[in-house]
């Protein structure tokens, strides 16, 4: 697998993974779900899933290096970071879907939740990022 | 480790505060457990039942007493904890708290037995114990009745005689203002036997109640009469009929399934919709005006239909019905999201002969 092609299915894989959960959060707050405050959903919806994206989406479309075509040093990191995504962005979907069971309010269940998500959030940006450095040189 | 001794010092001094607050919750819940020890007693304690009010008034006297010693703050946490005795018992020990007066108006002349004041008669179970407020004067509200019930406290001072006391008063009075209400007759509720005395009422509506295959229900005092109220029962919030077979009693909200997969197409969080049907003989057919707190309203009401006396005191089933008495029916519909607003819906979503006729207590045409 190329660098390029790898930087592409992250990319891909990652918007793909998100929209659909950003459609739930919409149709939710059009629902009425969120009453008439849904500030702190999408605060968390932002704090959540923007900075890895923007990480990819500026890996993706401005560091195009001329190392891009070669075949991957470090295909393990690769994998690494797909399957770190793919529990991350899973555990994302846990949380929302859960949301309308739980007994807290909505804005306490999503304070709740970014006590762990951001510490996997760390993680999976960090290999991301090191995957994207590793690629470049 | 010096570090690390000094991080658990300040920890425990962190956690001082919290300590000191826990504190006299231990000690008002100790009341209230030897509050509930004493209701538990009091149907079967026969001579010592005067021991027993005597000690549950002293129980009470202590927690009002210790309730107002605390701050305002730190009182509103306490009391938002569950209570270890339940509201029908704190009820209980109000009243054998409230002194003994005289009466000279209203229906005294009705009854044959002394008389008693039973302050707080509207007051919510977890109101129970907090210095009752004092009665908003009728010309705050510019001379007129107040716009909304408040039914965390006092509504209505009650005279009540010794044998209206055995049974705990519905709360509040007037009640709040239903989801739908019927004035009923005794034939009605069917059966042939003439309706001379409460008791043939009584008997009448617990006939009734078992038609509808109610399990529960309990029996309460009223002005110049009784409340019956069946358990409360679970709707779909679909059709507004009663979920079949056990779910029926629920107070848990049925949820078809809590997988994620299902939560992440359900757009609005599912909600619990409940039913309470009140019958009431009484010669006060005034209904109230709209809950303001509907949530404890609808705490309360989960109550009803298991706490009250299960059948009528013998010495109010002697009593005459008189012709300034009415039997009417009250629906209340709540509907309560997980952990969304509780509330009561008036008028109801559904016609009140719809709801009986759903609940097995179909009336004749």
């Amino acid at each position: 697998m190329t660098v390029h092609k790898a930087k592409t299915w992250l990319f891909i894989g990652w918007a793909c993974a998100v929209a659909p959960l950003m459609i739930i959060l919409v149709m939710r707050q059009l629902g009425g779900e969120y009453g008439n405050d849904a500030q702190d959903v999408w605060n968390w919806f932002s704090q959540f899933v923007l900075p890895t994206l923007t990480l990819l989406i500026g890996a993706f479309t401005v560091s195009a290096a001329p190392a891009d075509h070669k075949p991957l040093d470090h295909p393990m990191l690769f994998w690494i970071a797909a399957v770190l995504s793919l529990f991350y962005i899973g555990l994302l979907y846990v949380v929302v879907g859960k949301q309308v069971f739980t007994t807290l309010t909505y804005q306490e269940y999503f304070k709740q939740t970014a006590l762990f998500l951001s510490l996997i959030q760390a993680v999976v940006i960090g290999v991301v990022g090191k995957f994207f450095i590793e690629s470049g040189r | 480790m010096i570090g690390l001794r000094t991080y658990s010092v300040g920890m425990l001094l962190a956690l001082c505060p919290v300590a000191g607050l826990a504190q006299p919750a231990v000690s008002l819940a100790s009341i209230d457990r030897d509050l509930s020890r004493l209701c538990a007693r009091l149907p079967n304690a026969g001579e010592d039942g005067a021991a027993l009010r005597a000690r549950m008034a002293q129980l009470w006297r202590q927690r009002t007493a210790y309730l107002a010693t605390l701050p305002a703050g730190q009182r509103a946490a306490v009391e938002a904890q569950p209570s270890q005795a339940s509201s029908q018992c704190l009820t209980q020990a109000r009243a054998a708290a409230a002194p003994l007066r005289p009466l000279s108006h209203g229906s005294a002349k009705k009854s044959n037995s002394p008389l008693v004041y039973r302050d707080g008669v509207g007051e919510s179970p977890t109101a129970a114990g907090r210095p009752t407020p004092a009665r908003r004067p009728a010309s705050a509200n510019g001379g007129g009745p107040p716009a909304t019930v408040d039914t965390s406290i006092s509504v209505d001072r009650q005279p009540v005689s010794r044998d209206e006391a055995q049974l705990t008063p519905f709360f509040p009075w007037p009640p709040p203002a239903p989801s739908g209400r019927r004035l009923l007759q005794v034939a009605d509720l069917g059966g042939n036997t003439p309706v001379n005395t409460w008791g043939h009422v009584a008997d009448r509506f617990v006939a009734y109640i078992r038609g509808g295959r109610f399990r529960s229900w309990g029996f309460y005092s009223a002005p110049g009469g009784f409340a019956v109220v069946p358990q409360i029962e679970q709707l779909d919030d679909r059709t507004g009929q009663a979920f079949p077979g056990d779910e029926r009693w629920a107070t848990e909200i049925r949820i078809a399934s809590t997988s994620v997969l299902e939560g992440l197409l359900t757009v609005r969080r599912p909600k619990g919709i409940y039913r309470t049907i009140v019958f009431v003989l009484t010669t006060d057919p005034r209904t109230g005006d709209p809950v303001t707190d509907p949530r404890r309203m609808m705490e309360a009401a989960r109550r009803w239909g298991i706490s009250g006396a299960v059948d009528l005191p013998a010495s109010l089933r002697d009593r005459p019905v008189t012709p300034d008495q009415r039997l009417f029916a009250l629906v209340y519909e709540f509907q309560s999201p997980i952990s969304g607003p509780t509330t009561v819906n008036s008028p109801g979503r559904w016609d009140i002969d719809r709801h009986l006729r759903d609940a097995g207590l179909a009336l004749p045409q």
